[in-house]
C-alpha cells in the first residue's frame, strides 16, 4: 500500500532542517546553503551553518523524535491517551537534578549528565514502587508515576522559590525547554536510532497491546516482559531528550495522536512516522523560537504548544466529523 | 482425542470458591457450553483453561501437556480466546483487527504473508464484514465490533476455541450464524469449542455437551441432554423453569 503520509514526512525532514539552516541573523538562501554544505564556501556563512545552526537543528530533531517515540510507547503501555513522556516523573527527576546542578554553578556536560542520572533514579524509583508480583499493574504504575511526578514538581517549585533572583530566569528557561546550550548531538541521534530499532522490533506486539492486555496475552505476547521493556525504553528515551534540552512540552503528547488521527494505527508505521514528525516539528518550532523575536530567544516549549494546539484541534475536529 | 483437560482444578476469588476440584476432559468433535449464574465463575474457568489465569489448585493440560510446558506462542497456535468485552485503546481498522489474529503464526521478525492476508480476508467474509474492512472499529456498532473480534479468532485458526459469551451484542440472525459457524468448526478433525453462554436455548440448539457451575463451587457436566433439565437449571439460576415443545428439541423458559 502506498504511504503518502510517510513520504510527506520524509520530505519534511530535509525541508525543516533546511529552514533551520537558512533562517537566522544572517539569512541564507538555498544556493548559499548548498555551497556551504558541499564545501564550496568555507567562510563565515559556513561557520554559522556548520557550527551553530546544524548541530542545533540536529539536536532539535533528535529530541523531537525521542519525545514523540516515548509518547507513543507510554500511551500504549499506560492505556491512556493523556500519557506523555513526562507523566511518570522521569522528567521531574531530571529537572530537580539539573536545577541543583545549575544552582551549584556548573554548566554544560554536568547539567546533561546529572539530568540523565536524575531521570534514571526516578525511573528506578517508580518501577520499584509500582511492582507487585502477579498483578497487571497498569493503573498502579500510572498512579505511582503521577504521584512521584507531583513530588518532583513540589521540589522544583521549592528550588525556584529559594533560588537567588538572578538565577531564576536560567532555571525557568531550562524547565521550558532550551536547545541553545551545546548538546551531545551525535549521542542523542544514536539514542534515537537505537530506541526506534528496539521499539520497532516490538511493533506487532504493541498492536496487540493496544487491543487489550488479555487479547495480547492470548495471542502469545509476553506481556510482563513487553511491559517492562516498553517502560524502560520509554523512560530512557525521555531521559535522553530531557537531559539534552530540558522539558519541552507537547511534542510527545500531540505528535502520536495527530498521526493516529491521520490513520497510523499500525505501530510498524506509527513508530517511524512519529520519529520523523516529532523531529521535524521540533526543528521548525526551535527555528521559530530563535527567530521570531530575534535577537531574543523564546522558550521552544512555548512555540511547540502554540503551534501544536491549533493543528491538533483541527485534526481532532476533522476526526470527529468523519 | 482429548485436547483439553482439567485435573483437580480449583479456582477461588476473594475467599469464595468458584469451582472446586474440577476434573473433566474435553475431546475433539465436542462443542461445549459453560452455563451458570452471574458470578458463578464461568469466565474465570474459561481463563484458567486458556492459561490466562492461575489455578489455585490443580492443573490444565492442553494436548496432554501442562499449559505451563507450552510456550505462549505454541499455546496461541492451539487455542484462541474470545473475550467478553473488548477494551481496545486506539481504533484500528477492522482488517487490522482480523489480521492481528495471525500473530502467533508469524515468526518474531517476520511480516504477514499472502497466506495471512488470505486468512484474514476469509474470516472477514465469513462474518459479512468485507465492506467494513477499511473502517476504524470505533465507527462501528457494538455488534459489528463483536464480529470483527470473532473474525480475528477465525483468522487465528486454532483447533481449540474458548469463547466468552460469543453472542454478546449480536442480533438474532448473527447469533445463529456465529453459533452455526462454531458448531461447524467443532466437527472438523481435532477441533473443539467451549463457549460461555447465557442463552440456555442457544446452548441446547448448538452444543453437544454442557458444564454447569453452581454458586457454591459445585459443578455438573456431560452430554447436553443429560445435563439440561428444569431441575439443574433451577439449581444453577435460582429460578423455576418449564420445558416446552418437542421432547427431543425442548425449549426452556424461566417461569
Amino acid at each position: 500500500m502506498p504511504r503518502p503520509l510517510t513520504w510527506l514526512l520524509l520530505a519534511l525532514v530535509p525541508a525543516s532542517i533546511g529552514m533551520a539552516l537558512g533562517v537566522g541573523s544572517t539569512p541564507l538562501g538555498i544556493d548559499s546553503l548548498w555551497r556551504v554544505l558541499t564545501g564550496a564556501d568555507t567562510g563565515l556563512d559556513a561557520t554559522v551553518v556548520l557550527e551553530l545552526r546544524l548541530p542545533r537543528a540536529l539536536s532539535a530533531f533528535a529530541v523531537g523524535g525521542l519525545l514523540a517515540l516515548s509518547g507513543v510507547l507510554l500511551q500504549v503501555l499506560l492505556r491512556n491517551p493523556l500519557a506523555d513522556p513526562y507523566i511518570l516523573g522521569v522528567s521531574g527527576g531530571a529537572a530537580v537534578a539539573a536545577l541543583l546542578t545549575l544552582i551549584a554553578g556548573l554548566a554544560g556536560a554536568w547539567v546533561t549528565g546529572n539530568a540523565f542520572a536524575g531521570a534514571l533514579a526516578s525511573m528506578l524509583l517508580v518501577f520499584g514502587l509500582a511492582r507487585v508480583p502477579g498483578e497487571s499493574g497498569t493503573t498502579r504504575l500510572l498512579l505511582t508515576g503521577v504521584v512521584v511526578a507531583a513530588g518532583w514538581g513540589a521540589l522544583i517549585s521549592l528550588i525556584l522559590a529559594v533560588s537567588p533572583q538572578a538565577q531564576v530566569h536560567g532555571l525557568l528557561f531550562w524547565l521550558l525547554g532550551d536547545l541553545s546550550r551545546p548538546a551531545p548531538v551525535g549521542w542523542a541521534l544514536w539514542a534515537l536510532a537505537a530506541g526506534l530499532a528496539l521499539a520497532f522490533s516490538q511493533a506487532r506486539a504493541l498492536n496487540l497491546l493496544a487491543r487489550g492486555e488479555g487479547v495480547a496475552a492470548s495471542l502469545g505476547a509476553h506481556i510482563g516482559r513487553l511491559r517492562a521493556l516498553v517502560y524502560v525504553l520509554a523512560s530512557l528515551l525521555t531521559a535522553a531528550a530531557v537531559s539534552v534540552a530540558g522539558t519541552i512540552g507537547f511534542v510527545g503528547l500531540i505528535v502520536p495522536h495527530a498521526l493516529r488521527l491521520l490513520g497510523d494505527t499500525d505501530h510498524r508505521r506509527l513508530l517511524p512516522d512519529a520519529v520523523l514528525a516529532g523531529g521535524s516539528f521540533l526543528v521548525i518550532a526551535d527555528t521559530l523560537a530563535r527567530s521570531l523575536l530575534a535577537p531574543q530567544q523564546l522558550p521552544v516549549g512555548v512555540i511547540t504548544a502554540l503551534l501544536g494546539v491549533p493543528v491538533f484541534l483541527v485534526l481532532l475536529h476533522r476526526g470527529v466529523r468523519r | 482425542m482429548i485436547r483439553l483437560e482439567a485435573r483437580g482444578l480449583t479456582l477461588a476469588i476473594g475467599g469464595r470458591t468458584l469451582c472446586a476440584d474440577l476434573t473433566v476432559a474435553f475431546a475433539a468433535g465436542e462443542n461445549w457450553a459453560i452455563l451458570g449464574a452471574n458470578g458463578s465463575g464461568k469466565t474465570s474457568l474459561l481463563m484458567a483453561l486458556a492459561g490466562l489465569r492461575r489455578a489455585d489448585r490443580g492443573e490444565v493440560l492442553l494436548d496432554g501437556r501442562p499449559l505451563r510446558d507450552h510456550s505462549a506462542r505454541s499455546r496461541a497456535r492451539l487455542r484462541a480466546v474470545l473475550f467478553q468485552d473488548s477494551d481496545a485503546l486506539f481504533p484500528a481498522s477492522v482488517r487490522d483487527i482480523a489480521l492481528s489474529g495471525r500473530y502467533p503464526h508469524i515468526p518474531p521478525w517476520g511480516a504477514e504473508t499472502a497466506a495471512d492476508h488470505a486468512a484474514a480476508d476469509a474470516a472477514l467474509a465469513a462474518l459479512g464484514l468485507e465492506s467494513l474492512a477499511a473502517r476504524p472499529v470505533d465507527s462501528l456498532s457494538g455488534g459489528e465490533r463483536r464480529r470483527a473480534e470473532i473474525a480475528a479468532l477465525l483468522a487465528q485458526d486454532t483447533p481449540v476455541c474458548l469463547l466468552d459469551e460469543p453472542t454478546n451484542h449480536l442480533d438474532l440472525r448473527h447469533q445463529l450464524a456465529v453459533m452455526a459457524r462454531f458448531r461447524e468448526r467443532s466437527t472438523r478433525p481435532g477441533h473443539l469449542n467451549l463457549s460461555v453462554l447465557h442463552d440456555v436455548n442457544l446452548a441446547r440448539r448448538y452444543c453437544t455437551h454442557a458444564l454447569m457451575l453452581f454458586r457454591d463451587g459445585a459443578h455438573d457436566y456431560g452430554p447436553l441432554s443429560e445435563i439440561l433439565s428444569v431441575e439443574t437449571l433451577a439449581r444453577a439460576y435460582g429460578c423455576a423453569f418449564e420445558r416446552l415443545g418437542d421432547p427431543d428439541q425442548p425449549v426452556f423458559l424461566p417461569r
